[in-house]
């Protein structure tokens, strides 16, 4: 993707064009599908998550400073819109106990599909809290101190819940490890 | 494992994912765009920059084009002094100002070109003539019923014959009516004493302020200096110098 193919990409959804809109929703929908695929314990909630992301990527396009990468600003946003999702989450109360997750459907665009299925798989079982952090802390980068400030919570109370989760995951990995073996 | 090879783990699988959403999901998307009606800075259109420019030309034009005629319109006083022949001036309602001169034009002759005289034996000229004083009147009132036109519009111009009078030498001009003149100051006498009597709860929202804040300044000052309303409603300030015998005082 030439820079300048992308300035003009970008100038246009300044501009609030639809085909300008929609060729960034092109170039950028994978990558920002699979963010909001780890934060979400279903596909169907991932698909709002993406959306939602997308439409504040439009009406706050004339936010970005120019300063720094594009997509780490569209992912930045993807991240907020994917907390927000958690935060209404929380709230009601939706957050489900039980093991089951949906099988991942979609197109496998990765290497090693399998491993990759599984593991998001995994993930999406995580009940929220414990997915939400473990996803900023160890995929996107968060400091607790930030995923404190964000989730409103404690900073030991962001460390114990990103312990449970990798606990969590280890025995998960255990038992597929044993089903395999 | 520990936690370092499973954070490892993960975040290698999942840094670089990447998932085809459904085909529908942009329709959504550009549904809510729709339904959203995300609002463009409206300065970035082009259109609304077209319109703003003629606009603002529009804008400027009209009230350059006002600013202009106003200054064009010769005011009422000029229009007078600038009749160069009779002029009858004739207010139906209050009073009627017959303006005659036979030559020379008396005007021309004194500094107050706004002087207009009355023949006496006019039929026309009512009493209330003689209790219309304008500012800048010095002269006593003499038998002859003078009349002074102070910054009004005159009235309707009519032309009548009376002695002397040609038609070819009357003109009619614009004419307006003439307000009755208030005199500015009611009781010039009385306004000094006036002034220390009187109320400052009328005084209003600014000097308020600005006596508060000069309370605030000098708190010991005793009213040195004190803001009022004018009766004009300009901003007046009074400096009472205590060294000073007169009393200063300043109108902004």
């Amino acid at each position: 993707m030439e820079k300048k193919q992308l300035e003009i990409i970008w100038s246009g959804c300044l501009n609030g064009e639809r085909k300008a809109q929609f060729e960034l929703y092109q170039l950028f929908s994978k990558k920002m599908y699979g963010v909001c695929l780890r934060y979400a314990p279903n596909e169907l909630e991932a698909k709002d998550i993406l959306q939602l992301g997308f439409i504040k990527i439009f009406q706050k396009c004339t936010y970005f400073d120019n300063k720094g990468s594009l997509e780490g600003w569209i992912r930045k946003i993807m991240v907020n819109t994917a907390i927000e999702n958690h935060r209404k989450n929380k709230i009601a109360f939706v957050e489900s106990v039980s093991e089951k997750h949906d099988i991942v459907a979609g197109t496998m665009d990765t290497e090693g599909a399998v491993q990759y299925k599984d593991l998001l798989a995994m993930v999406q079982s995580l009940p929220l809290g414990y997915r939400t952090i473990f996803n900023l802390y160890v995929i996107d980068g968060y400091s607790h101190r930030e995923i404190a400030e964000q989730l409103s919570i404690s900073e030991s109370n962001s460390k114990s819940q990103l312990s449970r989760a990798r606990q969590w995951l280890k025995e998960k990995l255990a038992k597929m490890e044993g089903q395999t073996a | 494992m520990n936690d370092e090879q499973l954070d490892k783990l993960f975040k290698d699988e999942f840094s670089k994912l990447e998932m085809t959403p459904d085909e529908g999901t942009w329709e959504s998307i550009a549904a809510d765009l729709d339904k959203q009606k995300i609002i463009v800075p409206l300065w970035r259109r082009n259109w609304v920059r077209y319109a703003a420019v003629v606009l603002l030309t529009a804008g400027v034009g009209t009230w350059a084009v006002r600013y202009y005629n106003q200054g064009q319109q010769p005011t009422p006083s000029e229009r007078v002094a600038s009749v160069p022949e009779k002029v009858i001036v004739q207010r139906p309602t209050e009073y009627q100002l017959p303006a005659a001169t036979s030559a020379p034009l008396q005007r021309s002759d004194k500094t107050d070109k706004r002087l207009l005289t009355a023949l006496p034996q006019h039929p026309n000229v009512s009493q209330q003539q003689q209790t219309v004083v304008a500012k800048r009147h010095e002269e006593p009132v003499t038998h002859r019923n003078t009349v002074y036109l102070h910054e009004v519009e005159t009235a309707a111009l009519t032309r009548t014959t009376a002695d002397g009078f040609s038609n070819e030498r009357l003109r009619t001009h614009r004419v307006v009516e003439i307000d009755p003149i208030q005199p500015l100051i009611e009781n010039p006498e009385e306004e000094e004493m006036m002034l220390a009597s009187r109320p400052s709860s009328g005084a209003g929202l600014v000097p308020g302020l600005l006596n508060k804040i000069s309370e605030v300044v000098n708190p010991d000052d005793n009213k040195t200096i004190h803001f009022s309303k004018d009766e004009e409603g300009s901003l007046r300030i009074d400096i009472f110098n205590t060294l000073v015998k007169n009393r200063n005082r300043k109108r902004k």
